[in-house]
């Protein structure tokens, strides 16, 4: 009766967890530094810098890592190249926000050892499911990133809108997960399995595919994550949440929880139920056409600038699920998954980068309306030169990171016979060009409304710097990473 | 029929129609105690499967403390602020009785056409019982196979404690900029202690902060959805 | 296999027969008609000046998400307790990483002063 429980762990399981392990580290550290110490600039300079070398080094560590493709733990997580790719995009977003956040977070009087710590929580969690192989492994990676996201989306817990936004977050996305956990359950009932690869390969076994117990299933799991990753029509908490959380917490939520929702989505529907590419294509679909509509549509409408991003983001959603609509087989040498995954890579920079400017612009005694970026040309010309540029990256003006990316994507959708969806993407982004260079000839036609009010901010400065020079750089060099991108998802 | 199936159907009625009870009744207390019933019940219908573990937890945690919170939160709230729970555009509401009565139709075609055998999965009541129970089969694999997940759970609950904290305490704690000092608490949080307190740093006790404030959502003043339309 | 789960149907049953022997019991042997003031809440013996039902402040809410949190943490020694003994000193590690982890809120929470009336 007492045999032991045999745990088939080595060192070498451990060693796909470096990454995550410096990240929690962070968190760790952070949380506990923060808490001992009193605040004090040289306390806040610490914690900064020991974010950015934390980020830093699980981006090397990634790195560092790939090229061995190595299931652990009993099959709950791998360091696929996939992993490495979706790790190095969540945990430079991470990095980028403490740049922008830096200086922010203790101007507005919040604590910052507590949102750097919600930070890294939110980025481990993300990177648990970038890495995960398991359901189960999933489940708990998702949790762990947006329960962290809520708190920070309330971190302005003085304002009305911070709590009622996060509020309605932290509803919608329970709701979701229930959604999502009951179709995991359905897939478990179906494939009596919780790995992956296990339940693609019972999956490829089955004669009938259209069995309605699958059906359920994959549709429940669609609607879970679609509504993590603000697809129409589960967007709705999107705007309000986006709206009423800080600033430099809208920059992170807007693309790290966006890319742990991907993360998941490619785990999930490629990997695990790509033997159903028939059943799930058709509603992604339709999920992209209502989410690109919508996002493009509604920012028309908006004047403030925070909300229109809100939307814009919802658009830019859309745009990543056609490039997984054009998905047909895993290892098929197709371009659908390397474009996703390059797309996610481009949106986190520019879309943190037109965030930045906006915190930047509160920092200095702004709002957030068009009107605050009226002449922001004259009177503060190198931050209204970087939104210019990251609005016009957005958009998919070449050579910028940002139209490789659509580039990357209607390619694959051309490839994979959606010529029509391609059209829909050329003409959405058309439409969303007047939205964003509103904001553009705000800054450079509109009278100036009086300077900006003057507050440090050097690092801040160096942060938006980075992350121009990354959208040129990287658009520069958009062929390699996609390179990259596509050969590490073969090693899939 | 069976007793086992008999006390299924028994079980499983009493827990749909408590969990409408949740919905429908319009006093927030009677919703909770509502759901404390259909939670008993779900934790039968686990018995009736050989789930023991999770029916103690489904008992423990959710009825035991869950719902403890439930009434606890409600009993922080003022009746009066809860009124507008139940003043939903109708048109929203159709809408939830709409999408609501499609999800049921949906499942219960799947039920009714499907087949419902699906994979055996790797963990068949043989083997629960060579096991020697399922608490012990599922110790035996939460603590092996599902190591990673255990303990990123236990992250979860870091974080959650974390949130609580932040959301929970006012902003004067966060900072740290209390000044730490003997107080005689009389057990009231908002008692005497903080006029004395109060007084003691030379503040006019109607000036003094109130503990509550903070953190405390007042849903009563402005509709949910004000910051909506900007 | 249900058979089993005799005694705690007895159980059931004896506890509901038992209150409804209170209840009933009560109901006749009890006084009849009662005063208005025997239906107040009782205050000491002084009356009341205000409804007791005002808002309480958010920290009561806090200290109830923390008991949640630790009873939760609870709930996972349950099956760890069975197969302590097969899992050996690893399990003992395993748990030991996880109250750790825990361990970090509560000394955080306590920091903060989460834990006391001030």
């Amino acid at each position: 009766m007492d045999n032991p429980v045999a745990v088939a762990l080595t060192l070498e399981d451990f060693k796909i967890l470096i990454p995550h392990a410096i990240v929690l580290a962070v968190a760790l550290l952070t949380l506990g530094y923060g808490a001992i110490a009193a605040p004090s600039p040289g306390r806040n300079a610490a914690l900064t810098v020991i974010s950015v070398f934390g980020y830093l080094g699980a981006i090397v560590a990634a790195l560092l890592l790939t090229g061995q493709p190595r299931t652990a733990f009993s099959g709950m997580g791998a360091l696929d190249d996939m992993a490495v790719f979706l790790i190095v995009v969540i945990a430079a977003s991470a990095l980028l926000t403490v740049f922008i956040s830096a200086q922010t977070i203790p101007a507005w009087d919040m604590p910052l050892g507590e949102y750097y710590s919600l930070l890294a929580f939110s980025t481990l969690g993300g990177m648990l499911v970038a890495s995960a192989v398991d359901l189960v492994m999933i489940f708990v990676g998702i949790e762990l990133s947006s329960l962290s996201v809520f708190v920070l989306a309330a971190f302005a817990k003085r304002r009305r809108e911070s709590i009622e936004g996060a509020l309605k977050y932290f509803l919608l996305s329970s709701f979701a997960t229930a959604i999502l956990i009951y179709g995991m359950a359905w897939t478990y009932g179906v494939t009596g399995a919780t790995n992956l690869n296990d339940i693609s390969l019972r999956l490829a076994t089955y004669q009938d595919r259209t069995a309605p117990t699958l059906l359920l299933a994959a549709l429940l799991l669609i609607v879970g994550l679609g509504f993590k990753a603000a697809a129409v029509p589960f967007h709705m908490w999107t705007p309000d949440a986006y709206q009423g959380a800080p600033t430099p917490v809208t920059a992170f939520m807007s693309v790290a929880p966006k890319v742990t929702a991907f993360a998941a989505i490619l785990r999930v529907l490629v990997q695990g139920l790509g033997p159903l590419r028939e059943q799930w294509v058709p509603l992604v679909i339709v999920l992209s056409v209502l989410t690109m509509a919508l996002g493009n549509l509604v920012a028309i409408a908006q004047r403030d600038v925070k909300r229109m991003l809100a939307y814009s983001s919802i658009a830019h959603t859309g745009y990543m699920l056609v490039g997984l609509a054009a998905f047909r087989q895993i290892g098929g040498g197709d371009e659908s998954i390397p474009s996703v995954l390059f797309y996610n890579f481009a949106y986190a920079f520019m879309n943190i980068g037109a965030f930045g400017v906006l915190a930047w612009l509160q920092l200095h005694g702004k709002g957030t309306t068009i009107d605050d970026f009226n002449g922001l040309a004259v009177t503060a010309w190198p931050q209204a030169a970087a939104m210019a540029f990251f609005l016009f990256s957005l958009t998919g003006v070449p050579p910028l990171l940002g139209f490789y990316a659509k580039y990357f994507i209607i390619l694959a959708a051309i490839e994979a016979g959606y010529t029509w969806l391609a059209v829909v993407v050329v003409l959405l982004s058309a439409v969303s060009a007047y939205y964003y260079l509103r904001v553009v000839a705000a800054m450079y036609f509109g009278d100036p409304a009086g300077a900006p009010t003057p507050a440090r901010t050097r690092f801040f400065g160096v942060g938006l710097g980075a992350m121009v020079l990354s959208v040129a750089l990287f658009g520069i060099l958009s062929g390699p990473v996609l390179d990259l991108a596509r050969q590490w998802y073969l090693a899939l | 029929m069976d007793w086992a199936t008999i006390i299924f159907y028994l079980l499983a009625a009493v827990a749909v129609l408590t969990a409408a009870g949740v919905v429908f009744a319009r006093n927030p207390v009677h919703s909770a105690f509502a759901l404390v019933i259909s939670f008993l019940n779900v934790a039968g219908i686990y018995v009736l499967l050989g789930a023991e573990f999770l029916a103690a937890v489904q008992v423990i945690v959710y009825t035991g403390a869950i719902l403890v919170l439930f009434l606890f939160v409600i009993m922080l709230v003022r009746p009066e602020d809860l009124r507008e729970l139940n003043t939903a555009p109708r048109v929203q509401t159709a809408l939830a009785w709409l999408l609501g009565l499609a999800l049921f139709a949906e499942l219960g075609l799947v039920i009714a056409t499907g087949v419902l055998t699906g994979a055996r999965g790797p963990y068949p009541p043989e083997e629960v019982a060579a096991a020697g129970g399922n608490t012990q089969l599922i110790g035996r694999i939460l603590y092996s196979e599902f190591l990673l997940p255990f303990e990123v759970a236990s992250l979860v609950l870091l974080v959650a404690v974390v949130a609580a904290v932040i959301l929970g305490l006012p902003d004067r704690f966060l900072t740290g900029e209390r000044a730490r000092g003997l107080s005689l608490s009389l057990g009231h949080p908002t008692g005497a202690d903080r006029v004395l307190e109060a007084e003691r740093r030379g503040v006019p006790a109607v000036d003094a902060p109130d503990l509550g404030e903070p953190g405390t959502i007042d849903t009563g003043r402005a509709p949910v959805g004000a910051g909506r339309g900007r | 296999m249900l058979s089993s789960y005799v005694p705690v149907l007895v159980l059931f049953l004896l506890a509901a027969g038992l209150a409804a022997l209170i209840l009933g019991l009560a109901q006749i042997m009890g006084p009849r008609g009662l005063n208005a003031g025997a239906e107040d809440p009782y205050e000491s013996g002084i009356v009341p000046t205000e409804p007791a039902r005002k808002r309480f402040p958010v920290r009561f809410a806090l200290v109830a998400m923390l008991f949640l949190v630790f009873d939760i943490e609870a709930v996972f020694f349950y099956p760890w307790a069975v197969v302590f003994k097969r899992l050996g000193v690893f399990g003992l590690v395993e748990m030991f990483l996880f109250i750790g982890i825990l361990l970090v809120g509560y000394i955080y929470a306590y920091k903060k002063g989460a834990l006391n009336w001030e």
